[in-house]
């Protein structure tokens, strides 16, 4: 082996393709771009296109993000059979993936995180069985976005018996679960999905702020009252201050309104570099973490009107805040790993380098370009959820919403005319609406 | 140039790899069990008209109807079998099934349900201006049926990390439409316990 007469041929030729490759190097979330701008814009086909093109032929490890996306836009068009179709495909993905890759460790402790097959963190798998029953529940078939409903509750007590005590449930799942069994007349299972709801509102309102719902309040008191829980009726008195409500047999003759309300879109992770000292090794290494960075967020509320009343549709879901916490708390995990693997990296290229110094200055190159944060994540759901529920007598009823920004003024509306309302039944109109404004732009 | 031996050995892995490539088809008996999943699959729904099939006819009801009405068959009409499990469940194969068991028997007769009706009626309507006078079918001709098959899909899942207990439970009754008596309460169980692969390559 030539010694100190500078690179061979072969390590230039590498050296080069090294650093064109470091050129076309984007982390997943800016490959995403993309697309965000294009939903930012209104142009759900285009979107839908762009998918396709940056993401519809990736790696069967990014393939379970890219069925998600995919079906959540099929549902913003309002294809909500083939969006459950995807939802379904998803579904069996992550089921078969789920399983620990000996492969994927390997990779993922030598190489890079991205290596590792994405399956969604614990709460977007949740959301998954929340999309699909929502689908469901707009194509009419009650009794299968009951089977999603059922399958969510397996989720989440896996979930649960997984994670230790800092694990925060999603709250507005177990709402909507309460939402489809009470439609179904079982009150048992209603009760039991709204007591779950109202104490992960509670671990909400302690984490983020977010309240517990006063539509949630109304149910529990009605349900209570029905199954003739006179201890709870009393604490649910209390805690929301409801003196009067409408009993389960008023509601009876009636039908109501479910109208849910997303805007904006879910935190991307951006990468961050850092350099800190790996205490076993002694040295300094440089690791690339992931890091949400939410967009600005105009919504200060929605409201609704109806037959010429209003009323305020409460925040149910901050996306935001949930996926923020989420990454917290694996972050440890994530750092440890990081810093693990920068450390055989170093020694891998020390070790080389001892015998020849260009290839040992190409592997330290090669270690450093390929340090990439993980930045998948379901970008396409929204930032923040709001739910009003309204009951009305049964026959056609015009509705519209209003979004309101922070200055009072409005910033967006949707009607719903003439929409058919059944005693008994429930109807579920959903509106996304994404603001006009880039990904990147600083908040106003 | 690489020698012999790694010649042979490149174009044996080549071999090799082609041969994975190609899709295979293997035509397998209907009878035959094959869980790969571990979810509802074609074996459970043949466990359970297999079973119901079997029960239905066996039962006094068909006897007590028949003696009580002059020898007339009773007639039966498919109604909604909900499926209140965790999957979605196809119920139309073994309710198919179990039309197709109870007219075959000679015993029973069926006739179609609300969902099937809807197009008969429709056509019934178009011969009323189509259809040539002799071979019109009068409307209000319909036989109103004696009971309706309901019926239930219920399960309870046990799951722990990659390991699941599943317990199915099929319930069908017939009701009279009569009187809203159950006549008859046909049921099938079925568990499974299913260990996912917890590592993979």
């Amino acid at each position: 082996m030539r010694r100190g007469k500078g690179l061979s041929t072969a390590a230039r030729g590498l050296c080069l393709s090294a650093f064109l490759l470091l050129a076309g190097c984007a982390t997943y979330s800016q490959q995403f771009d993309a697309v965000e701008s294009q939903l930012a814009a209104g142009n759900l086909q285009a979107a839908m296109t762009a998918l396709e093109k940056s993401h519809g032929n990736g790696s069967r490890g990014d393939r379970v993000l890219y069925l998600l996306n995919r079906a959540m836009l099929l549902r913003m068009q309002g294809e909500y059979r083939q969006s459950n179709q995807v939802l379904e495909e998803a579904k069996q993905l992550i089921d078969e993936l789920d399983a620990v890759s000996v492969s994927e460790q390997a990779g993922s402790l030598t190489v890079s995180d991205t290596l590792k097959s994405y399956i969604g963190s614990d709460f977007e798998r949740a959301l998954i069985h929340l999309y699909a029953a929502l689908n469901y529940l707009q194509m009419g078939m009650q009794d299968e976005a009951r089977v999603e409903v059922m399958q969510l509750d397996v989720l989440l007590n896996l979930q649960a018996g997984r994670n230790g005590d800092d694990y925060v449930e999603d709250a507005f799942v177990r709402y909507l679960s309460g939402l489809v069994f009470e439609e179904l007349g079982e009150w048992s299972d209603a009760m039991i999905a709204y007591r779950k709801a109202y104490r992960d509102y509670r671990n909400y309102q302690r984490h983020f702020g977010v309240k517990p719902p006063r539509s949630l309040g109304l149910a529990l008191l009605r349900l209570a009252d029905h199954l003739g829980l006179k201890d709870e009726l009393r604490q649910y008195r209390e805690a929301f201050g409801i003196r009067q409500w409408p009993s389960l047999r008023d509601t009876q003759g009636q039908g109501e309104v479910v109208v849910i309300v997303s805007t904006g879109l879910a935190p991307s992770k951006r990468e961050e570099s850092s350099t800190v000292l790996a205490p076993e090794a002694g040295v300094m290494v440089r690791i690339a973490l992931p890091r949400y960075e939410p967009h600005a967020q105009p919504v200060a509320g929605a409201r609704l009107l109806v037959d010429g009343e209003s009323q305020e549709a409460e925040l149910v879901e901050d996306i935001d805040a949930l996926a923020i916490k989420t990454l917290e708390a694996q972050m440890p995990l994530i750092t440890a790993r990081a810093i693990a693997r920068a450390v055989v990296k170093y020694r891998a290229a020390k070790e080389v380098g001892e015998h020849n110094q260009g290839l040992g200055l190409l592997m330290n190159v090669a270690g450093m370009i390929s340090e990439q944060a993980d930045t998948r994540s379901w970008s396409t759901l929204p930032q923040r959820i709001y739910l009003a529920r309204r009951l009305l007598p049964p026959g056609q009823h015009d509705l519209s919403l209003r979004l309101v920004g922070h200055d009072g003024r409005m910033l967006a509306q949707k009607r719903f005319p003439a929409v058919t309302v059944e005693a008994g039944r429930k109807v579920y109109l959903t509106w996304r609406w994404i603001p006009p404004i880039p990904h990147g732009e600083k908040r106003s | 140039m690489l020698p012999k031996s790694m010649r042979l050995l490149g174009l044996l892995v080549l071999a090799l790899g082609l041969a994975a490539c190609a899709t295979k088809v293997e035509r397998i008996d209907v009878e035959e069990v094959r869980d790969l999943s571990g979810n509802w699959n074609d074996t459970d729904s043949r466990l359970v008209s297999e079973e119901m099939i079997a029960d239905v006819l066996a039962r006094p009801w068909l006897g007590r109807f028949t003696r009580s009405h002059g020898g007339k068959q009773p007639v039966v009409i498919v109604g909604e079998v909900r499926n209140l499990s965790h999957e979605h469940i196809n119920v139309n194969t073994f309710v198919a099934d179990m039309e197709r068991a109870l007219i075959n028997s000679g015993n029973v007769e069926v006739v179609a349900s609300s969902s099937e009706r809807g197009e008969i009626r429709g056509e019934r309507k178009d011969q009323d201006t189509h259809a040539r006078e002799d071979t019109r079918k009068a409307m209000g001709q319909e036989i109103g049926a004696d009971f309706m098959l309901k019926g239930t899909i219920n399960t309870i899942v046990d799951a722990e990390g990659r390991k699941q207990v599943k317990y199915y439970q099929v319930d069908l009754t017939l009701i009279s439409l009569a009187d809203n008596r159950k006549v008859w309460v046909g049921q099938k169980k079925i568990k499974k316990f299913v260990d996912k692969r917890s590592v993979r390559f």
